[in-house]
């Protein structure tokens, strides 16, 4: 300890006296404490802390977890929203409802990870280690889902790995707007072209489309060097199709198809905070 | 609650330590519930290293910056604390449920007013069991509370501008969701 600390007679003591009727007043609390409370919060009560005085009004943003569950923003919020958290590491956005918005930005310079889970069971995420969950939906059609995977993974220009789930495979094969009939994705996303080093592939059920799906993305990714395949528990279980996906190992690719498939979860559940 | 150390228990071997508050209430501790306090910790070894020769008990401590009324109960926490550990040392979970109904009933008897000066306390002390309890319990009773509740259970005062506060109200519109009634 510091002992001179002990010694000297200490400000805050002096403070404290003086002001004995704010003594209970959260305002008198260090920073990190502040900001630890504020990070134990869910987001929104977190975020009501703004309106409580001055003092308060950005001290919300200084914490590194976020997540959005199930909230409606406008485009005005929202970019506020997502360009003003200088520490934030883990954003998640859990069914959020974007109000029709064609461009959400997010400016966060110490992201690292980034969950959105779309309404509808419906999944895409990430960054640095990009991955992206996506299941069908009746409600969306297909090819939506597939443009906006596609332009989502343009987005992700310094990703070096990624994640997809399975629908999130076959989607390349379905989006017109990303493929033409030579397979190559136009324009290919630039992760693709310089820093995609890894990708994994989860719950891979072996039907053609997903394995086309593949066969344009091994063709497109110049700088792959592993892929990495999970069974759907489905095609764990039939042998026959299993050695029939195995067969993908192609073009000197090394294609390891891993049983069983690993839980899809991610770093932040939506739920966990 | 008491603001008096117990009577001194002449059974236990463990040493007595001194602890003196701002407002000069003396306190004395069972040493295993002073070491608890990190920063008590850190003073006692530094001290102990430069008196080796003093073999016997009583090191009186000042704490400039813990008045006595937290300090009496962060003790009172510290000493059950260590109980609980204590009764359950090989069962961790038993443990956790043991120290969360304890903590639950601590609560009830702490108004929300006390935990910013536990916490000065607990941080200051550098006791961190308590202070992460502590924190829990101010985020606990924030959490889904309206601002006019929180100010007046922290003791803030809205310094905005008129209509200020309006607009950031609308701004924030979709945090008020799930607000419980004050």
């Amino acid at each position: 300890m510091d002992e001179s600390g002990l010694i000297q007679k200490p400000k805050r003591q002096k403070l404290i006296e003086e002001q004995d009727i704010d003594k209970e007043s959260l305002d008198n609390l260090p920073c990190e404490i502040v900001q630890y409370i504020l990070s134990l919060l869910p987001t929104k009560d977190a975020a009501r802390t703004s309106i409580l005085s001055k003092s308060w009004k950005n001290r919300w943003m200084c914490i590194p977890n976020l997540v959005f569950r199930q909230m409606c923003h406008d485009v005005h919020s929202t970019q506020q929203l997502f360009s003003g958290f200088p520490v934030l590491k883990n954003l998640c956005l859990d069914e959020c409802h974007w109000m029709n918005q064609k461009v959400v930005s997010i400016c966060v310079p110490k992201l690292s990870c980034l969950v959105i889970h779309e309404a509808e069971r419906k999944r895409w995420s990430d960054l640095n280690e990009a991955s992206i969950y996506a299941c069908g939906s009746k409600k969306r059609p297909r090819q939506v889902v597939a443009n906006r995977i596609y332009k989502f993974l343009i987005g992700f220009s310094n990703a070096k790995g990624i994640m997809l789930s399975s629908f999130a495979v076959k989607v390349f094969s379905l989006s017109s707007d990303c493929k033409k009939d030579d397979s190559i994705l136009d324009p290919v996303p630039p992760c693709l072209l310089s820093q995609l080093n890894c990708i994994i592939v989860c719950c891979y059920n072996g039907d053609e489309k997903e394995l086309s799906a593949i066969k344009i993305l091994l063709k497109n990714a110049l700088v792959l060097n592993k892929i990495v395949i999970y069974c759907s528990e489905h095609l764990a279980g039939d042998l026959e199709k299993r050695e029939k996906a195995m067969a993908i190992t192609i073009d000197g690719m090394v294609a390891f198809v891993a049983i069983p498939p690993p839980p899809l979860s991610s770093p932040l559940s939506p739920h966990g905070l | 609650m008491s603001n008096q150390s117990e009577s001194p228990n002449p059974t236990s071997s463990s040493n007595k330590i001194t602890l003196k508050t701002s407002d000069n209430e003396v306190f004395e501790v069972e040493e295993a519930v002073a070491m608890k306090f990190c920063t008590v910790k850190q003073y006692f070894d530094d001290e102990n290293n430069n008196n080796v020769t003093s073999g016997t008990s009583t090191t009186l401590i000042p704490l400039p910056n813990v008045e006595s009324h937290p300090l009496a109960i962060l003790i009172t926490y510290c000493k059950k604390h260590l109980e609980i550990k204590a009764n359950n040392a090989d069962n961790k979970k038993e443990m956790e449920i043991d120290m969360e109904h304890y903590e639950r009933e601590f609560l009830k008897n702490v108004m929300p007013q006390e935990l910013t000066e536990l916490i000065l306390a607990a941080n200051y002390l550098n006791f961190k069991e308590a202070l992460d309890f502590f924190c829990r319990a101010v985020a606990s009773a924030i959490q889904n509370k309206s601002v006019e509740y929180v100010r007046k259970f922290f003791g803030l005062e809205s310094d905005f501008k008129p209509g200020e506060e309006e607009k950031l109200r609308e701004e924030f519109a979709w945090s008020f969701e799930g607000v419980d009634e004050d």
